[in-house]
């Protein structure tokens, strides 16, 4: 058996992480045709062979293979609108995403441009680490050059989402400084509300002046470290510098507290519900509040399995034909369910059997328990029913015992007779049922039950 | 419910005539009077000297074959009294109907309307014939179920989208029997199709495609013309297209896939789909005016599969529209004080024929008055499967969502929804937003479309019904 309480590395731990850099203009190159946009293509197709796109898409149509002459007869087709967008990416690892965005908001027009990288673990890799930083400060530099920004920022995309920065819910100019990020840029209005000389003063790793009078600075040489002790203290020490109202002391314990979402927590759920927790953890994520659920869910223990009569007490069929009871069972019931949901949970097309937690995730994540109708409810049970049994048959061996009553009916294996119709109806009374009353959790109790009869 | 009313329509249409004295109506199935090739005319084919029907399946027959019974009505108009005599027991038989389908069908009393719009449906294809005869059948029907209804106190909405189904298309004051309420009837109708301005108001085809739907009549334009749109773009199999081909795929209504009853209205749906397709590829029914080109069928699987979405999805965009009525719209419309939410919204663009229907539509009426710019958001509902995309895909879907959500939904409409605050009038959209079913979506593709939306001209929300 798999060992569920291994040590993990932050990158494993917010495995979903990845890097955002976002630069806005006032200006949109779209208004004035494809030759004000050639600098900006010029910016990204000499990044380096790691981080440059080689396909391209269109207002999110057809994914072409990259040739500057090739967007440009595509977008000779159509004519720029208020939104426009072209969107670069990678068609290897690492995920390279460069959107150009023309757009607008409250009526005013607004030029984007985003690189987003992921893995995060791609900012980290030793050796590489600063290199990369660089290639993504040139790229700001580049695109200043062409276009006065109003306002720019780079940092881990899961940080960036915990901090209290509203991201795009906030376009006002000047806008307000949240909080210090690793690659920070400040256009004209910005700098002249915080003053240019208190600005250019704050404590930074980098402080530089842009074409257009725009300002970059950066708290750290690269993104890599932002969650580190000495990260926190260097965001802190720049903020407070900008916002004398804040105290060091209050903003740091707040950033040290944010930096522990990304401390990995070993995960030490119930073996035989592990498989469904860590699929929701993952999904969760680290924004999604993962830390807070496996604390919640390594104290979990689901009830024991009471689905099933010894043997001996197992009541006989009492269909009139067995056969066709097990084929309704294994054909129709069992099938309904991979058709209900083979779409929303691609595992059960495999009929593997990582697909019984990857079911009994969805259905309690989804919150199937909660919102059945009665027919509906009437439904499911004999399809998640029937799907169980079939894996207790195939895999473990067992023989079914087809009743009239769904609920009666049983898979015999060795000296039990497990109940799975009965099972499926507890999985879907309420909102948590699902996990405790697992498909899982009955299959793996049943197969070490199997086992230890076997030998 | 459905079934039993289609079968009291048959019953009465063959009982009724037959005076009621046979034993055993005999229900004649769809699918046989497709085959049914018409003879040439006699009046001995369905009647005796003096014009009384005879045989089971004669009324059946004549009503069917439209160009027969167009001959009967124009020889009783001539004054021939065997014509006569013949077309008024049709004519009595409608009647009877009529009157009989507002009493059986709570349905129409209580708000869940397609059940028995359905049967309407059914008479489309019972009685194909469009000229004055067959319209004066319908005449009959139509004056005789609103009388019957009125009395049973069905509401006026409910009333006029079944007499829109059953009437649209013709005059309706011509031949309206000059009942005062009936002609009430029909402006209301009329009211009702002011939205489709275009094309018959099918809306019993939902109903015979067994979504459980309850709606208010104003919305089956609204669910005819999606379910339309997504017939058209699905991808899923098809029928050849190749006549010879393509025939020996006809389904038959007797005879459904194994694991599917006879009975089950989405079988019965699909045979019936299945003819108006081939009818309409053959050229012997004319194209519906939105369509621009006419595929073949879907297969059986597909077109299962696709009223199997579609049913979803007008379950999603019931859940969106509960949310948005309670609680929703403080948090999704915060500047709003009077939230009214309406929805499948019939929505009128500048160079547009045909209207296009939003999800929700939501108006401040603290914003409505002379001198006030109404303050209006259209809403998108959408169910994507995000599973195992990409940011990039994600994206990409989303750009595709937006852009269409802002084309239909945003800029200058006009409202087509009678009785709305703003029926009538051109309003500009304040913002449009699309709504995601966040089901079976991981936080990375989330916070990674809602970091996308605003730089695509929509708000962003995600519901879980």
């Amino acid at each position: 058996m798999v060992s569920h309480s291994t040590s993990i590395s932050p990158d494993e731990w917010n495995n979903d992480g990845s890097l955002h850099l976002d630069l806005f203009s006032p200006v949109r190159p779209f208004d004035h045709g494809f030759d004000a946009l050639e600098p900006l293509l010029a910016a990204i197709e000499s990044l380096s062979a790691d981080l440059r796109p080689d396909r391209m898409s269109h207002n999110g149509g057809r994914t072409l293979k990259y040739s500057r002459q090739k967007l440009r007869e595509r977008l000779r087709e159509e004519p720029f609108d208020t939104f426009t967008s072209i969107m670069l990416h990678r068609s290897q690892p690492p995920e390279v995403l460069v959107m150009l965005d023309g757009w607008e908001h409250d009526s005013q027009p607004i030029f984007s441009a985003h690189i987003w990288i992921s893995p995060f673990s791609f900012l980290r890799e030793p050796g590489q680490a600063g290199r990369r930083a660089e290639q993504l400060v040139s790229f700001v530099r580049a695109v200043a050059s062409y276009l006065p920004l109003s306002y720019g920022v780079g940092h881990s995309f899961t940080d960036l989402c915990l901090s209290t920065d509203p991201r795009k819910k906030d376009m006002s100019t000047p806008r307000p400084i949240y909080e210090a990020f690793w690659l920070n840029v400040y256009g004209p209005a910005m700098v002249q509300a915080v003053g240019r000389e208190r600005l250019l003063s704050t404590p930074a790793f980098l402080m530089e002046e842009l074409p257009g009078g725009a300002v970059l600075w950066l708290t750290r040489p690269t993104p890599a470290d932002f969650d580190s002790e000495e990260a926190r203290l260097a965001q802190t020490r720049a903020l407070v510098h900008l916002r004398p109202e804040l105290s060091l002391d209050s903003t740091l314990e707040k950033l040290r507290l944010r930096s522990l979402e990304f401390s990995p927590l070993p995960m030490e759920f119930d073996p035989d519900v592990a498989d469904i927790l860590r699929l929701e953890a993952d999904f969760l994520g680290v924004v999604g509040g993962k830390r807070k659920f496996v604390e919640r869910f390594n104290r979990y223990r689901p009830p024991a399995v009471s689905e099933w009569l010894p043997a001996s007490q197992a009541p006989a069929p009492d269909v009139e034909d067995v056969q066709a009871a097990i084929k309704t069972y294994e054909e129709l019931y069992s099938e309904q369910l991979i058709a209900l949901f083979h779409k929303d949970v691609p595992p059960l097309m495999q009929g593997t059997l990582e697909a019984l937690p990857h079911l009994d995730r969805y259905l309690w994540h989804a919150g199937w328990g909660r919102r059945l109708t009665h027919e509906q409810r009437e439904t499911l049970v004999p399809a998640l029913g029937a799907f169980l049994g079939r894996y207790l048959v195939e895999v473990l061996g067992g023989r079914w015992l087809p009743r009239k009553k769904l609920e009666e009916a049983a898979v015999l294996i060795g000296g039990r007779a497990w109940l799975p119709f009965l099972r499926a109806r507890h999985a879907l009374q309420n909102q948590e049922s699902p996990l405790d009353y697992s498909c899982s959790q009955l299959f793996r109790t049943a197969q070490r039950l199997a086992r230890a009869h076997s030998h | 419910m459905p079934r039993a009313l289609s079968l009291a329509l048959l019953v009465l249409l063959s009982s009724a005539l037959l005076g009621g004295t046979c034993s055993e109506p005999e229900a004649v199935p769809l699918e046989e009077l497709q085959r049914d090739v018409a003879p040439a005319f006699a009046y001995a084919l369905y009647c005796d000297e003096g014009g009384t029907l005879v045989g089971e399946r004669s009324a059946v027959l004549l009503v069917y074959r439209a160009e027969h019974l167009e001959r009967v009505y124009a020889d009783s108009r001539a004054g021939n009294p065997r014509a006569q005599v013949l077309f008024g027991q049709l004519e009595n038989a409608m009647h009877a109907t009529g009157a009989q389908l507002a009493r059986q069908s709570e349905g129409v009393a209580c708000p869940s309307l397609p059940a028995c719009v359905v049967q309407w449906h059914n008479l489309e294809e019972f009685m194909p014939s469009r000229g004055e005869g067959g319209m004066r059948l319908r005449q009959v029907m139509a004056d005789s179920f609103s009388r019957a209804a009125k009395l049973q106190h069905v509401s006026n909405a409910a009333m006029a989208a079944v007499l829109d189904v059953l009437l649209v298309g013709t005059v309706l004051q011509r031949g309206m029997a000059g009942a005062a309420e009936a002609k009430v009837a029909s402006a209301e109708a009329r009211a009702a199709t002011a939205e489709a301005t275009a094309g018959p108001v099918e809306a019993g085809r939902l109903a015979v495609a067994g979504l459980e739907a309850r709606l208010a009549a104003e919305e089956l334009a609204a669910l005819e013309v999606r379910l339309a749109e997504e017939e058209a773009l699905a991808t899923a199999a098809r029928h050849p297209r190749q006549f010879e081909a393509l025939a020996r795929h006809r389904p038959s209504s007797s005879q459904p896939p194994s694991g599917v009853e006879a009975e089950h209205p989405r079988w019965t749906s699909y045979v019936a789909y299945w003819h108006r397709r081939y009818e309409e590829l053959a050229g012997t029914r004319p194209v519906p005016p939105r369509v621009v080109e006419v595929k073949p069928p879907l297969t059986w699987e597909s077109y299962s599969a696709l009223l199997g979405r579609f049913q979803r999805s007008l379950e999603f965009q019931r859940a969106v529209m509960r949310w948005l009525q309670q609680q929703g719209s403080r948090e999704w419309l915060p500047e709003m004080k009077q939230p009214l939410i309406t929805g499948n919204m019939g929505l009128k663009l500048e160079g547009r024929a045909n209207p296009v229907y939003a999800d929700q539509f939501a108006v401040d009426q603290a914003t409505l008055g002379p001198g006030l710019r109404p303050s209006v958001h259209t809403f998108s509902n959408k169910q994507r499967n995000f599973a195992g995309m990409s940011e990039q895909e994600a994206v990409s879907q989303l750009k595709l969502d937006a852009r269409e959500a802002r084309v239909k939904y945003g800029g200058e409409v006009e409202v087509r929804r009678p009785g709305h605050p703003l029926f009538g009038k051109k309003v500009r959209v304040s913002r449009t937003h699309l709504v995601y079913d966040a089901t079976s979506l991981d936080a990375k593709i989330k916070d990674a479309l809602l970091e996308a939306a605003p730089n695509n001209g929509v708000t962003l929300h995600f519901h879980i019904p």
